[in-house]
């Protein structure tokens, strides 16, 4: 009998040992991506939902032997960005330009020219093959018009704070770590580049964020934006073009587009290839690139998950409502260089200082 | 009748020889390497990384914060919540404590359990619980709002929700570890003051209280700390109510804005190890040591005065309601689609099982499941043996400086988030290093379980430090003049006295650690996606309309996961504890009296 509590005891380490022995004994069969040149390490935030399983099925189709490490843009960069002196993954794809060039800063990627370069808009190729665009995403205002008519539509993101009419019934970001949260910012900011002012921005550009800060509605984790947009309750929000059409469908709303003068900020999802040092063969990564990029590929991905393609090819293949959305809408134009040198300190002053 | 006695201890160690001090000699030798590779260098590193700015201290994160109304008042918000936070939790989680274990109140199994919820049902998933009771379309609010029509449906925010909320969340703690001083109390004591004339408010203040000083003492740290680093409560009811806890999480993911997170960090740190030591200094002074030498199982006390009687079991059911309501609702609520979550509206209408199928029959999610029940598995239960192993070493030499400063060290963890830490060790150990005997952590598979491992240490050590002062330190001299070995008395008399609290924490640091997201989404290996890592690949709002949903059905099955191994480990494994521990007491005082001769 007193031998009991050490059996109960032994019995649950073992089974943690068993599942942990588990994973390192197939560990070991599949492990150290790098000694085996055949294998394909893909960082990404772009493979939840599905998409994993769905390119995973294609690449071994076509002869790829894949592993991936997925988690949010965020997360995906900085864990790049700290294993920088042993870079891991083969390729990353799905984040933004302004960290794809913050990457290329840090000399984590090497150059190369895919077969699918010239199916790329030259303004769209901004990387010096570095990095390339695979798809775009419009992040714009929108309105209900069930609720919103006359002359309370907004023409642009500063006529929401000046609305006696839209106070606390527009949306603003509750934190400024997604991507989309953040070009809402942006899209106030950069209207008011200005060298001499602080963070390249003009102090009027500051008051404005802080008016549509001060002004609008954010959403507490208990709420749904997106019920809240449909029911009217906060009938003026944010959002990205691939996701409307299903939003629209499930929440039962059409929103509408609102397209100031400046354009309607306009982001691309980026591949790239890792610097792995001159003498490692990065034939397999280059030959991945060219099979996913292609239009082929990127038309299908588009097909299944939504979004715009970036390649003229395939731009055919995305859906009627994001065509439109990209009809209605025009690209603003940004320096994202730029916008990479400071994005950070932007962020950091809108949280530390203009957040209510 | 006072519980503290000290009993001078006899000196043994003058009689070992050198040699059969050698494996301890070895593990000094391993304790020096651990502080040395895993706690300081790492962490300095981090540090200086963030700080010195091209080759220069950088201070500007002094000023940038200064300058923020926004970040000053999260500070002084956690501050607020953590004093209030500390009488709160502490007289909820005694009063639930004595209603279940110390009192008769009938019912009292079934109140345990209403108690214990909090174990598997905690964080984003137990306020979202607390919004379905509570928030705008709440069922309380409801009626609140039909008998006051004056009251506005949101009125569940800022930091009186959060107080409220915390208050019933924190208390597991309690219901673990003062539950186990509860029950190793001493009947003998008990009757013996009431014969001689002690009311049931006399018997608790100068017996039962006086011997639950440490785990008191370690209760009131941890829930200051938890006052402190409030994370869920302030992001889901808080409103305006800001902490400072989601900044630092937000700080640390930006490269840039780090300076800031460690900085608001190391203030928090600061003011945990400030507590920590002097609560330590107070605990030093007494020896808690129950007088009887043999010692009874306490019996339930009944209350005399029927009053009080009554008011305590209302109290107690009334308790059980507040903690039991919002985890029955999320468990309705996994079973609604989309529509009904999004409106939090309960209704036939809105059921479907669809969400349920969809991960149960995805035979992606095992792996993942079985991954991090692994990973965190195993370094709960390494994490509490190597601290045992501390806390004894820490104990056996109260006197010397140098022990104390080794338990020093074991509390870092503390003072950093959890994701510098990570960051600290990659940024140390991505190259081959000599300190790791040449190994490397990128892309290792145990950086991840190292890391859990690492975040578990403080409190581990804490917990462990306030049980082994209830030990009997008789028993253990007892061992060693019958001759028995010091690693066989280890085994022997004191593991077995530490059982209940060691397998507590356990299960507390397995379940904290169950779900991460924030350090696999740094650290896990590609062929081993951990359950956080599924979660948020299924359930991404970004991608998903229907993450709501499919995170709730998550947390269901979570918690399920979470209550097996917290029945397996804690539940069964203290019970057999128990038995086996009154069978060594019983030894314990047939040996004593040959030794003392």
């Amino acid at each position: 009998m007193n031998k009991k509590w050490l059996l109960t005891l032994m019995s649950t380490t073992s089974v943690l040992m068993l599942a942990a022995c588990a994973s390192e004994g197939e560990a070991d069969s599949a492990t150290a991506p790098e000694s085996d040149s055949e294998s394909i390490l893909v960082y990404s935030n772009s493979l939840a939902d599905g998409r994993q399983e769905w390119l995973d099925e294609k690449a071994t189709e076509a002869g790829f032997d894949m592993q991936y490490v997925e988690a949010g843009g965020g997360e995906i960069f900085n864990r790049l960005l700290a294993e920088s002196s042993a870079p891991q993954a083969d390729v990353t794809f799905g984040m933004d330009e302004a960290m794809f060039f913050q990457l290329n800063n840090e000399d984590l990627l090497v150059q190369y020219e895919p077969s699918w370069t010239n199916e790329i808009p030259a303004e769209a190729n901004i990387g010096d093959q570095y990095f390339h665009p695979l798809v775009e995403q419009r992040i714009f205002m929108m309105y209900n018009p069930e609720f919103i008519e006359g002359d309370d539509i907004p023409e642009n993101w500063q006529d929401l704070s000046k609305n006696e009419a839209l106070q606390d019934k527009y949306r603003i970001p509750e934190n400024l770590t997604s991507g989309t949260n953040q070009k809402s910012i942006l899209s106030i900011l950069l209207q008011y580049v200005d060298e001499s002012g602080d963070l390249g921005i003009a102090q009027e550009g500051w008051d404005e964020v802080e008016a549509f800060l001060a002004n609008g509605y954010a959403t507490p984790e208990s709420e749904d934006q997106l019920q809240n947009f449909s029911d009217g309750t906060v009938p003026v929000t944010f959002y990205f073009s691939g996701g409307l059409g299903n939003a629209e469908e499930e929440y039962d709303f059409t929103g509408v587009p609102v397209n100031p003068d400046q354009g309607v900020v306009t982001m691309r999802e980026q591949i790239g290839i890792l610097n792995k040092g001159d003498d490692h063969d990065y034939s397999k990564a280059e030959e991945f690139v060219d099979w996913f990029g292609s239009a082929e590929m990127q038309a299908a991905f588009v097909d299944e998950f939504g979004g715009q393609p970036v390649n003229e090819v395939a731009f055919e293949s995305a859906s009627d409502r994001i065509t439109e959305i990209a009809e209605t809408t025009t690209p603003m134009d940004i320096d994202w260089n730029f916008v990479q040198e400071n994005l950070n300190s932007w962020m950091e002053k809108v949280e530390l200082e203009l957040m209510p | 009748m006072k519980a503290t006695v000290s009993i001078p201890k006899k000196e043994w160690n003058k009689e070992t020889t050198f040699f059969s001090k050698i494996p301890f000699y070895l593990f000094c030798l391993f304790i020096l390497w651990f502080v040395v590779t895993f706690l300081l260098f790492p962490n300095i590193n981090v540090l200086r990384d963030i700080f010195w700015v091209d080759g220069q201290l950088s201070l500007s994160a002094f000023q940038r914060l200064s300058s923020s109304s926004r970040a000053i008042q999260s500070i002084i918000n956690s501050f607020l919540l953590a004093f209030v936070l500390v009488i709160t939790v502490n007289l909820v989680g005694t009063f639930i404590v004595l209603v279940t274990e110390y009192f008769e109140v009938k019912g009292s199994n079934f109140l345990r359990i209403g108690f214990m919820s909090t174990f598997v049902f905690s964080g984003m998933v137990l306020n979202n619980g607390y919004l379905y009771v509570y928030g705008q379309n709440g069922i309380i609010t409801k009626v609140l709002t039909s008998l006051f029509p004056n009251l506005t449906p949101g009125w569940f925010t800022g930091f009186p929700a959060v107080l409220f909320v915390m208050t019933f969340a924190c208390t597991t703690n309690h219901m673990l570890f003062l539950r186990n001083g509860v029950k190793g109390l001493d009947n003998n004591t008990i009757e013996a003051a009431k014969n001689l004339g002690s009311s049931q408010w006399q018997v608790l203040k100068d017996i039962v209280f006086p011997t639950l000083f440490p785990i008191m003492i370690t209760l009131v740290i941890m829930s200051f700390q938890m006052g402190l680093g409030a994370m869920a409560a302030p992001i889901m009811v808080g409103g305006k109510f800001e902490t400072i806890s989601p900044m630092i999480l937000n700080f640390t993911q930006r490269p840039q804005s780090r300076d800031i997170a460690a900085l608001l960090s190391l203030i928090l740190g600061a003011a945990q190890v400030v507590l920590l030591v002097v609560m330590t200094r107070n605990e030093k002074k007494g020896n808690y040591m129950s007088i009887s030498k043999t010692k009874t199982r306490v019996t339930k006390q009944k209350i005399g005065n029927p009053i009080a009687n009554t008011l305590v079991h209302a109290i107690a059911y009334l308790l059980c309601f507040i903690y039991l309501l919002p985890l029955v609702l999320v468990i309705l609520f996994s079973f609604m689609n989309l529509q009904g979550i999004s409106r939090s509206v309960l209704s036939l209408e809105y059921f479907t099982l669809e969400n349920y199928q969809q991960i149960l029959f995805n035979r992606n999610s095992y792996g993942p499941l079985m991954t991090s029940i692994g990973y965190a598995g195993l370094a709960a239960v390494f994490a509490v043996l190597f601290m045992i192993l501390i806390a004894r070493i820490v104990m056996k030499n109260k006197k010397k400086k140098i022990a104390e400063i080794t338990e020093y060290f074991f509390y870092i963890p503390w003072l950093l988030p959890s994701l510098m830490i990570a960051l600290g060790l990659i940024l140390s150990y991505g190259a081959p290093s000599p300190l790791l005997f040449g190994n490397s952590v990128i892309g290792s598979l145990w950086i991840l379980p190292l890391t859990y491992m690492i975040m578990m240490l403080p409190a581990t050590l804490r917990y462990i430090k306030g049980a082994y002062y209830s030990f009997d330190e008789n028993l253990e001299d007892a061992s060693r003049i019958l001759g028995s070995s010091s690693i066989r008395t280890f085994l022997k008399i004191i593991l077995p006295a530490l059982l209940p609290t060691a397998l507590a924490l356990v299960a507390l640091n397995f379940n904290n650690f169950l779900a991460d997201y924030d350090l696999s989404a740094f650290l896990y290996h590609p062929a081993y996606p951990t359950i956080g890592i599924a979660i948020r690949s299924n359930a991404d709002s970004a991608n998903n309309l229907n993450a709501a949903a499919i995170n709730l059905v998550y947390s269901v099955i979570l918690m399920i996961v979470g209550g097996v191994m917290f029945y397996l480990i804690y539940g069964r494994g203290s019970k057999v504890g128990e038995r086996r521990k009154k069978v060594v007491k019983e030894k314990g005082i047939l040996e004593k009296p040959k030794g003392e001769n």
